[in-house]
């Protein structure tokens, strides 16, 4: 993990961090410093997990430089050079120019589409073969590959997550007071800015407006740390900037104050009440409202509205994307879910009632349903095979156990290196080939049996080529004699046949049915014509009862053709849809 | 039994607990006539196994072809000490036990890990039926520092997306092990909850501090269980517990299962490379398993074909499940001074006249005699009767009985 073997492009000595002496030194990658006589980095950080930095204002006794990580943590270097302190702010400056400049090289592009393909390939050294080997010798077009392949690696790279705003977030801005002149060092990441303009819109608006044309962003936050948002007192002169922020908030919280429905179980306006409730007389001494001191109620109306706020920070987007997803859904849910407003509201009462008055754990157990399950025929599951199916199997192993000890141990079975990380590539890209294919089956869909179609041609062509080269190169300049492709090629040969075998399975499937049709179609002429016939006798006079036999035959004739009709245009139908969508 | 020291209680009775120096723990702990002390809060927890043990019925449908993600806490409540040497070593090294035993039990089952920290959640270990990998990823994370707020919903959402893609016949299971007392979400957990359930997962959570609503909340609806331990030695039971394949849901499908049984003796196998090893370069031979249906060669038993998605399992893979199928009776309680014999059928211990062996256990069929330490080691790990196997009648009738 020494930055040794990479160009160390400065170094400094007379670098102190967390009062240990040691030096400086940053090269193309990262940046490391090391205690004086020591030979390993005590501190070693890449440029791309580099934020921010910062450096102590001038006029300060200490020269610092700080690092800001992504991860929120910080590190504070101390430049200590002997020759004054002049030297100190020059080599500070210095540092601090250099890392800019390196962070800026080594930050990362921003993603265009290319660019995004070829990193992918780059950090995935198995990935890339895949893509040279199927993609350059032309077996598998580019769009095929990124869609298949690449897909299913994103796909276990997980989803992309969002980062919610914690509770704590401005108390967690610990403060920093300088002894020497009352002044208070307020630490803000960029995190912390994130957060700050979530959960408070108008401050984003103002932050829009005013920087970096009116005011820097240390102005800025100064008055923001100034404001009513961070300290109880504000000094009411030069905060106009936040004033309005706190007239639109105050809108927002008596907006919000209204939409909280009448609650009788949680009260949260009676804390503001300054008059004391004739009921409550006895209560008058246990404690003073909360409300009765202005500061004290303002606290918690700041308070409350920040804790509003963060909630609807989070809740805005989420329900957007639970409205887009059931839209998708089901188009009618929504419509019916905001027509019934009150008769939720009972229920709710009910359901809040009850879950104050019964504790679960007091409660009887009931017993649950679990699903049962029932196992027919016992014996099966504790006796093996019958003894007389033993003993044929018996003798064939004895055999294969025979002939099972030679090959392992040949020697010609070891191969060179490069042959056998040649045969290594094959054998996976083959094998991403094998895995599309064989998830193709069964094949229940038009899109499965078209891509199984296309994938057992890429794999025909991927056999011819790279298949049949590696062999020919094996033999010409290794001189391997026995097949050492011969595993390889059974598989091949095997998902050969079940392809071969599924597509004579279909083309019967086809022809049984074309055989039916032409049937039906037969018996459906020859029943028209018996029909015609009888109608014909049944026109000439003749004794009752014949002609009653030839009614109740014209009957049945009649049935049959309407059943043979009714077959025609099914077999009809099916066999049209199998010949245009194939 | 030791008394209190009477004199010491009088003297300050109205002191609060952290100005007091000591514990009074004496009065937990009891000694037996032969001046042994037996914690009596492992034999606390040894009841509370044996109550459970009884619980679990046989006759019910399990879901045997689980899928587990683990998610670990690893946020700044971990950093606390109440567990030795802290929660988040204690819990690791729990795991590491755990995870063996899981594949061991479970030979067609397959583990994840997540981590959830700062806020958001990360996938460190792929879901595999391969322990060792999980072993070297769990010492990884006992370098890794606790810091920031977890977030149950990002931890859901990240097993969510690689659960859902399962086939349906399998159990979805999550393991949370949550030691803080908050979580930081980026929106409505109820949307999250109802994603997970529509998509039939079993959230289950082991908690190192208190009971949390929310915790509670996604368990229950879920048909998951919810505890909370109390020291090392309880929680290492209430994970252990999560070894035991759950009833299975309702609306799990019962369908018929592909599975390839591989011979290891073939008469022409060819030499191949493992599709196993295939990234560290294999050596090209004979042994191992063909698959049945593409014939991709596999080092180790059980797997999932890369090459045809079969499962490829042995036999006796398979017959470990045999124990919930036919599991051992449950022994029936009763007073040592009603039982025939004065020892122990299994370990030969003789019964004294002490609180713990107040009660033996007997066999209903064979009717011999166990203590509490050999009823719970029977119905726990050797799941077999040794009066019922070593009585010539009782074994040559078993397959016909019931």
């Amino acid at each position: 993990m020494s930055s040794k073997s990479e160009d160390i492009i400065l170094q400094l000595s007379n670098v102190r961090y967390k009062k240990n002496n040691g030096s400086l030194y940053l090269s193309s990658k990262r940046i490391g410093w090391m205690m004086d006589n020591e030979d390993t980095f005590h501190i070693n950080i890449q440029y791309t997990d580099i934020k921010n930095q910062k450096v102590s204002p001038e006029g300060k006794p200490k020269v610092q430089l700080q690092l800001v990580l992504n991860d929120q943590m910080t590190h504070t270097f101390h430049f200590t050079n002997p020759e004054g302190k002049e030297k100190q702010v020059a080599e500070r400056n210095k540092v601090k120019e250099k890392l800019t400049q390196l962070i800026i090289q080594n930050k990362r592009k921003p993603p265009d589409e290319l660019m995004e393909k070829k990193r992918v390939l780059e950090e995935n050294p198995h990935l890339k073969e895949l893509y040279v080997a199927l993609v350059r010798t032309e077996i598998l077009s580019p769009d095929d590959f990124w869609k298949e392949i690449a897909g299913q690696y994103k796909q276990a790279l997980g989803p992309t997550l969002d980062v919610g705003v914690s509770g704590a977030f401005l108390a967690d801005i610990k403060p920093q007071t300088d002894g020497s002149n009352g002044r208070v060092l307020y630490n803000i990441t960029p995190e912390i800015m994130v957060a700050i303009f979530k959960t408070y819109p108008a401050v984003k608006k103002k932050h829009e407006e005013y920087v970096p044309h009116q005011m820097s962003e240390a102005e800025f936050w100064t008055r923001f740390f100034q404001s009513h948002y961070y300290s109880v007192h504000t000094t009411s002169r030069s905060e106009n900037v936040f004033s309005e922020c706190a007239k639109y908030d105050d809108k927002e919280w008596m907006r919000d104050i209204c939409t909280i429905q009448n609650d009788p179980l949680c009260n949260l306006n009676d804390i503001y009440e300054d008059k004391p409730l004739e009921m409550e007389s006895d209560l008058k001494v246990a404690g003073v409202k909360a409300g009765s001191n202005h500061i004290h109620a303002t606290m918690i109306k700041r308070f409350n509205q920040h804790s509003l706020n963060i909630l609807k920070a989070q809740t805005a987007s989420e329900k957007e994307k639970m409205c887009e997803e059931m839209l998708a859904k089901n188009p009618d849910a929504i419509a019916n879910g905001d027509a019934e407003p009150e008769l939720n509201l009972t229920k709710n009462k009910k359901i809040r009632l009850d879950e104050k008055l019964h504790y679960e754990d007091l409660e009887r157990v009931s017993k649950e349903n679990k699903p049962s399950l029932v196992i027919h025929q016992r014996k099966r599951y504790l006796a093996g095979p019958s003894p007389d199916l033993i003993l044929d199997e018996i003798r064939p192993e004895e055999a294969s156990r025979r002939g099972r000890s030679n090959p392992t141990l040949t020697a010609g079975n070891v191969l060179p290196r490069d042959l056998h990380s040649e045969l290594g590539k094959v054998y996976s890209s083959a094998g991403e080939l094998f895995r599309h294919f064989w998830s193709c089956f069964p094949p229940r869909t038009p899109q499965l049996k078209e891509k199984l179609h296309r994938m057992h041609t890429t794999l025909c062509k991927y056999h011819e080529t790279t298949v049949r080269e590696f062999q020919e190169m094996a033999i010409r300049e290794y001189n391997r004699k026995n097949n050492i492709l011969e595993h390889l090629q059974d598989m091949f040969q095997i998902a050969n046949s079940k392809y071969e075998h599924w597509k004579s399975r279909n083309e019967d499937a086809k022809c049984i049915k074309l055989k039916f049709l032409m049937q039906n179609t037969l018996y459906l002429m020859r029943n028209i014509s018996v029909f015609r016939l009888l109608k014909e006798k049944s026109n000439l006079k003749m004794k009752t009862f014949v002609l009653f036999d030839i009614l109740l035959y014209l009957i049945f004739i009649c049935c049959k053709i309407t059943l043979n009709i009714l077959c025609f245009k099914y077999l009809a139908h099916s066999y049209l849809k199998d010949k245009n969508l194939i | 039994m030791m008394q209190p020291d009477v004199e010491a209680m009088d003297e300050d009775p109205k002191e609060y607990r952290w100005e007091s120096g000591y514990e009074k723990t004496w009065e937990a702990i009891k000694e037996d006539e032969s001046g042994f002390l037996e914690p009596s809060i492992t034999e606390m927890i040894m009841r509370a196994k044996r109550r459970r043990l009884l619980e679990r019925e046989a006759s019910v449908r399990l879901g045997i072809m689980r899928h587990l993600y683990v998610i670990v806490d690893m946020s700044q409540a971990m950093n606390e000490q109440d567990l030795k040497p802290t929660r988040h070593l204690c819990c690791l090294s729990i795991l590491n036990d755990f995870i063996p035993e899981f594949h061991e039990q479970n030979p067609i089952s397959q583990l994840g890990l997540i981590i959830t920290q700062n806020k958001t959640a990360k996938k460190y270990s792929n879901l595999s039926n391969n322990p060792q990998r999980h072993l070297e990823t769990v010492k990884k994370l006992k370098e890794l520092s606790c810091r920031g707020e977890p977030s149950i919903q990002n931890s859901l959402e990240v097993a969510l997306a690689s659960l859902k893609h399962l086939p349906p016949h399998t159990s979805r299971e999550v393991l949370i092990l949550y030691a803080a007392l908050t979580t930081c979400d980026p929106g409505e957990i109820e949307a999250t909850l109802t994603k997970v359930k529509e998509a039939n997962i079993r959230v289950s959570v082991v908690g190192l501090a208190a009971e949390i609503r929310i915790c509670k909340t996604i368990t229950k609806e879920t048909e998951g269980t919810f505890v909370v331990c109390l020291n090392d030695v309880h929680l290492k039971e209430l994970i252990m517990e999560h070894l035991e394949p759950p009833p299975a849901s309702k609306k799990i499908d019962h369908t018929l299962i592909k599975v390839g049984f591989p011979h290891q003796i073939n008469t022409d196998a060819k030499p191949a490379l493992c599709m196993c090893h295939l990234e560290d370069l294999p050596s090209l031979n004979t042994e191992g398993y063909y698959c049945p249906q593409c014939s991709a060669k596999y080092c180790d038993l059980p797997a999932e074909c890369k090459v045809c998605g079969l499962m490829l399992v042995t036999a006796p893979h398979l017959a470990r499940s045999y124990r919930h199928l036919f599991p051992l009776q449950h022994f029936t309680e009763i007073l040592l001074s009603q039982s025939s014999s004065k020892s122990c059928y299994s370990c030969y211990k003789m019964f004294k006249e002490i609180y713990a062996d107040k009660n033996v256990f007997q066999c209903p069929k064979c009717n011999q005699i166990f203590c509490f330490d050999c009823d719970i080691f029977l119905h726990d790990s050797v799941h077999s009767c040794p009066g019922c196997v070593s009585n010539p009648v009782i074994s040559q009738n078993y397959g016909n009985v019931e």
